[in-house]
């Protein structure tokens, strides 16, 4: 009974439960008519009905779900067997798998579709006196109209699969940068559905960005080096008005364009167009309903995906500046000791030799001659001292250092506690409560100006710290005193033995003093880069410990701070 | 006399230290060459009329060869290496002259101790 551990899908439950009701129907039939059969043959027969079905129930195959439809016809035929067809409950026992060929998936099987209507038509045929034309009509016409349930069905499906397949691709890390595989795809998707590639051959597919009236090449299913679009202006501006144009004249690489259209697609500031070259002309009618809704939904969505990408690589662009500006002043800064390693050079051997004419004992002559050169080196390394302390005041300079904690920006209070949201999240910590003890309205208008990326390194190290003295929980509180808004950040005070609540007792002390040059010279590390950042960033700051180990720090908003 | 090459980009912070060592130590018995580029001496083959050879790592932007590609083709043209001293800011040229096979080379690294240097350079001379 393997079947029960499967992992079921809404067809599949569906795909049972049909079995179901036929089974339950098949006796509701076999209680309502004289039987051909004995009992017995009929209880054989749902019994091989059931177990052919669920042999072939689970890891759908073109083959399986074709031996389940033959073998729901014949146990409907085997029931049906010697009873009168046309009696209202057994004509609609028959059509069963029709009325249920919207959940079938062998409905796909191009063709096989048409052997739906074969088996129950033969059966009338054969089993009663109606002729010919009076079968076949209604059940063309419940073809037809089955059919474009079908069309519909599968134009969601292919959207779905799409969509999908474009989810995961958002998911991947790895897809970044590699839009075009969505081309690929949606073309490998198209290929499948033999009927949709009647409808719409579609052979390549080219994205294009217009920007200032020009146009960009964005991505394609196939690499392309060039490209020429015929009066390419006119072809934009045309684009501006229509929301698609048919074959272009296009020239890309060696490509034999016959058939093509054009699709503009707009997502926010953004205007894409597509180009789709086909193998044949589309089929006009049924093309425009696949234009709405296969074609648009798909495009739209690749869009925005191309929308998201470009995005990210501003983002990448910004961040790969900021690495660069960092390393640029790295480099400066090392060849700027370097540099005064060789400047202070003569300066060095201006000490060097006055502690040697003390010590060596030598002839007045050579003292005289290294007098000499004693007072030449001196003024060369006047000369060299002054261009070392230039240059190490370029260094020092603000505007050229990236470190720097005077570039403010102004943020929202609110803002403020989504950054320190999404910044805890990220630290691999003990549990961590956030709480906000007031409203979230009063925060929304009230600024700050911050350094970011100081700040960031304040939270993380501030978490640090009160995490070293947790036993299993953080909390950081938004709150407000007389003193303005703050955020403290506290913890379940593990138990310290003696000697470590004396050394974090020194440690509160010096965190908690104002004297600035005791802490630079005495504090412990950590705690006094904290200290020196919130300084620099005009935190007021405190840590108390009662029950619990707080560090708090008050956010002064804009019109109180002194920025 | 003994003969030096001195291979170094920032002569003027350099040549008094060379000029306080001849007199201090050497009663002027030491003849220097300056060398701001690698190309300057005309051919390395000239280092063999050289008592000693002192390289500095960072050379002028204009040389063709920095301090380790000087070592590289003196090692090339099969030139001794025995009377070369290093002179440089960084830290690391040791390990870089063991990946060359030439730890033996003696190290005066700057900012230069006269005394560090008058025994490297007697080491050489004197063997």
């Amino acid at each position: 009974m393997k079947f029960v551990q499967f992992n079921l899908s809404l067809l599949h439950i569906i795909s049972f439960l049909f079995r179901l009701v036929i089974s339950a129907f098949a006796i509701y039939i076999l209680y309502s008519n004289l039987n051909y059969f004995t009992h017995y043959w009929y209880i054989t027969f749902g019994i091989v009905y059931w177990i052919i079905f669920l042999l072939c129930f689970y890891k759908s195959s073109k083959t399986k779900s074709r031996i389940r439809f033959i073998n729901d016809y014949l146990f409907i035929m085997l029931i049906l067997y010697g009873k009168d067809y046309l009696k209202l409950d057994n004509f609609f026992f028959l059509l069963l798998p029709i009325l249920n060929s919207y959940n079938h998936s062998y409905v796909k099987s191009t063709g096989f579709t048409l052997f739906l209507y074969v088996f129950p038509i033969c059966f009338l045929l054969f089993g009663t006196n109606i002729n010919f034309f009076e079968i076949i009509i209604p059940f063309i016409t419940l073809y037809i109209i089955n059919t474009f349930f079908s069309i519909r069905k599968l134009s969601y499906d292919i959207y779905d699969a799409f969509n999908d397949m474009a989810e995961k691709f958002q998911l991947n890390e790895t897809q970044i940068g590699k839009t075009y595989k969505l081309l690929q795809n949606f073309i490998k998707i198209h290929k499948k559905e033999s009927w949709l590639n009647t409808i719409s051959s579609i052979e390549n597919m080219i994205c294009f960005k217009i920007e200032d009236n020009k146009l960009f090449l964005v991505n394609s299913n196939k690499i392309i080096v060039n490209w020429r679009i015929e009066n390419e202006q006119n072809f934009i501006n045309e684009l501006h008005e229509k929301k698609y144009i048919k074959d272009i004249k296009v020239e890309i690489d060696d490509w034999n364009i016959g058939y093509n259209m054009v699709y503009r697609i707009k997502h926010n500031v953004n205007t894409y167009c597509f180009l789709m070259t086909y193998e044949k002309k589309p089929i006009n009618f049924l093309y425009s309903i696949y234009c709405n809704k296969i074609l648009f939904p798909v495009l739209n969505k690749i869009s925005k995906i191309i929308t998201t990408e470009f995005e990210l690589a501003k983002r990448r662009r910004v961040l790969y500046d900021q690495i660069k500006n960092r390393l640029e002043y790295i480099d400066i800064s090392t060849s700027a000791i370097h540099l005064l390693n060789n400047k202070l050079e003569l300066t060095s051997l201006y000490y060097q030799l006055s502690e040697e004419l003390k010590t060596l004992e030598v002839s007045t002559e050579k003292y005289n001659e290294i007098e000499a050169l004693k007072e030449q080196v001196f003024k060369d390394a006047k000369y060299n001292f002054d261009i070392a302390m230039k240059r190490i005041q370029k260094v020092m300079e603000n505007e050229f250092n990236p470190y720097s904690t005077n570039n403010f920006e102004s943020k929202k209070l609110n803002e403020l506690f989504i950054f320190i949201r999404n910044s805890i999240q990220l630290q691999s910590v003990k549990e961590i409560n956030l709480r906000i003890n007031y409203k979230w309205q009063d925060i929304s208008n009230i600024t700050t100006k911050i350094n970011l990326p100081f700040f960031e390194f304040i939270i993380e190290e501030i978490i640090l710290n009160v995490n070293k003295y947790a036993k299993s929980q953080l909390t950081v509180e938004f709150s407000k005193d007389e003193n303005g808004y703050f955020i403290m950040f506290s913890n379940d005070m593990k138990t310290l033995d003696q000697s470590g609540l004396i050394s974090l007792n020194k440690i509160i002390t010096e965190f908690n003093s104002q004297n600035m040059s005791e802490i630079l010279r005495r504090g412990v590390r950590g705690t006094r880069i904290l200290k020196q950042y919130l300084i620099q960033l005009n935190f007021e700051h405190k840590i108390e410990l009662t029950d619990t180990y707080n560090i708090k720090i008050w956010i002064k908003h804009e019109k109180d701070s002194n920025f | 006399m003994k003969k030096i090459a001195i291979f170094e980009n920032d002569l003027f912070a350099i040549k008094k230290t060379f000029e306080a060592i001849n007199i201090l130590y050497f009663n002027k018995e030491l003849e220097f060459d300056f060398f701001e580029t690698s190309q300057r001496i005309g051919g390395l083959s000239n280092l063999n009329n050289y008592d000693v050879v002192i390289i500095d790592i960072e050379l002028a932007r204009t040389s063709e060869m920095d301090g380790f590609q000087i070592l590289e083709k003196i090692k090339e043209l099969n030139i001794s290496t025995a009377n070369i001293i290093l002179l440089t800011g960084h830290n690391n040229v040791g390990e870089k002259l063991k990946d060359m096979n030439l730890e033996h080379i003696p190290i005066v690294r700057k900012t230069i101790d006269i005394k560090v240097l008058r025994d490297r350079i007697k080491q050489v001379l004197n063997p």
